[in-house]
């Protein structure tokens, strides 16, 4: 009998509780773990839960997504967690790859490509 | 005796000259400065007083770097290198800093001094003071980004339910749910082009509109386009005549978004489907590419304001085109920007084809 393996953590953080709702349905539907946050401050805090990836819209409320992802990427301990960059601006598309992020999604999405590149990462971290 | 009273004459004519040049330069709102090849102040007239601050007694003899804001870098070298090169540098947006440490935006137009031999021995600025110019521009930018951000937020949402929903219906194999939800997504997907279309208008208009220039290939983009967009049509049959295949040096997202306008354009205004030719012709200096209906038409008195902001087709029998009448628009503008033509030709009842010249660099 295979051992099961255990659910992906994907942590989600928007500031938009309506993207949130929506993306955690998509998500657990496909079979992973999901833990949400409207708040940047949080997310540093959440990451000590060590999620196997990070979902992070440019646009957070109290901090710009860019500046939490170039600190999570710059600290030897969760540099390795792939980060997905998400915005409703596809000229950003350049903008979070400097930040440190390992993709890019536009916003509004297909959900065939959120989770080709969710599992897709997923892999590679591995 | 005349040579003397022609001498005298002639100085005077001179001096007054000297005298009417010296009044216009004092009288101009902008700042006008001349400055040696080292970089020292040698003249300031009451323009440049007001905009900096400084007395022409405190800013003559001065070095030019006294205006320049040290955090943003001195652009000083860079300007009098261009200039020696004998090139004229205009409208040159920077910063510079005023005797009471303000940071003002500044516009600069700057040419070369030269002397009696040609020999360029220093340079004379204008000065225009595009603060708060800068600042509306910064407002309407966080603007775009703002409304942007918010109208595409609560359509993020409901697409991605609209999609689980189609996936969870799909397993229960539900497929008149799956049709009603395919269709809410393709509503979708219209309302997020629409949100887009309204916003690039906006940044053409503000002149925001950034164009990346990286060398594609045509055809590949053609294929590409023509082949997502047949999957839209299964009454449609979209047609590729393409010739040798050319390498095209622009912006490729945007140049796509001029043919998916196009191609969209032609299966709306077929609206018995039929069939829809895209080709490409290669001339020594352009390529063209060309898309042809063979739908409704468009009336010739209506020909020449195709490609306006807001034009829509309208009357009696064709009130059921949908749209904002800005994609023509904005693919006019994308065109333009990429250093080609536009044009249509078309009859009423019998259809049209759109053209789109692109120059090709020589290699």
């Amino acid at each position: 009998m295979p051992k099961s393996q255990p659910k992906k953590k994907i942590l989600v953080a928007d500031d938009d509780p309506g993207i949130l709702d929506a993306l955690r349905f998509m998500l657990e539907e496909s079979g992973y773990q999901v833990d949400t946050t409207v708040d940047g401050e949080t997310v540093a805090k959440m990451f000590e839960d060590k999620p196997d990836l990070l979902l992070l819209d440019i646009w957070m409320s109290g901090q710009d997504g860019r500046d939490i992802c170039k600190a999570l990427k710059a600290q030897d301990s969760t540099r390795h967690i792939p980060i997905i960059m998400v915005s409703a601006n596809k000229d950003t598309e350049r903008i979070a790859k400097e930040a440190g992020a390992d993709d890019f999604l536009a916003k509004p999405f297909e959900m065939k490509d959120l989770l080709s590149k969710v599992a897709f990462h997923l892999q590679a971290g591995k | 005796m005349k040579s003397v009273a022609n001498t005298k004459r002639q100085l005077t004519d001179l001096i007054q000259l000297g005298s009417h040049h010296s009044a216009i330069i004092d009288s101009s709102a902008d700042a006008i400065i001349s400055k040696n090849a080292e970089g020292i102040i040698l003249s300031w007239n009451r323009g440049a007083e007001r905009l900096y601050g400084y007395t022409a007694k405190e800013a003559i003899g001065q070095p030019i770097t006294l205006l320049i804001p040290s955090e943003y870098g001195n652009d000083f070298p860079r300007i009098m290198d261009r200039l020696l090169k004998g090139k004229k540098v205009q409208n040159y947006e920077t910063k510079r800093r005023t005797k009471d440490g303000r940071i003002l935006d500044v516009s600069l137009t700057i040419s070369p001094l030269k002397d009696a031999s040609g020999k360029i021995v220093g340079a004379s600025k204008i000065a225009r003071d595009i603060t708060k110019q800068k600042k509306l521009e910064q407002q309407r930018d966080d603007f775009i980004s703002i409304a942007t951000h918010e109208l595409k937020t609560p359509v993020t949402s409901i697409k991605a339910y609209t999609q689980v929903l189609k996936s969870v219906f799909a397993k229960q194999a539900d497929k008149r749910a799956v049709e009603y939800l395919d269709k809410m997504d393709a509503q979708l997907n219209k309302l997020t082009s629409l949100i887009s279309d309204l916003l690039d208008v906006n940044k053409i208009q503000n002149d925001h509109l950034f164009f990346e220039k990286e060398p594609f290939n045509l055809n590949g983009l053609i294929v590409e386009i023509v082949e997502e967009l047949q999957r839209t049509t299964d009454r449609h049959n979209l047609v590729m005549e393409l010739a040798r295949s050319i390498e095209i040096v622009g912006d490729r997202d945007r140049l796509g978004q001029v043919l998916t306008n196009l191609i969209s354009n032609a299966i709306k205004y077929s609206p018995h489907g039929g069939e829809i030719i895209v080709k490409t012709q290669v001339k020594p200096d352009q390529a063209v590419v060309s898309v042809q209906d063979f739908g409704v038409g468009i009336p010739e008195d209506k020909l020449a304001s195709v490609f306006e902001k807001f034009f829509r087709v309208s009357g009696p029998k064709q009130d059921t085109f949908p749209g904002m009448g800005l994609g023509l628009y904005i693919s006019a503008e994308i065109v333009k920007r990429q250093g080609g033509q536009i044009w249509v030709e078309s009859q009423e009842g019998k259809g049209s084809t759109f053209y789109f010249s692109l120059p090709i660099v020589a290699n």
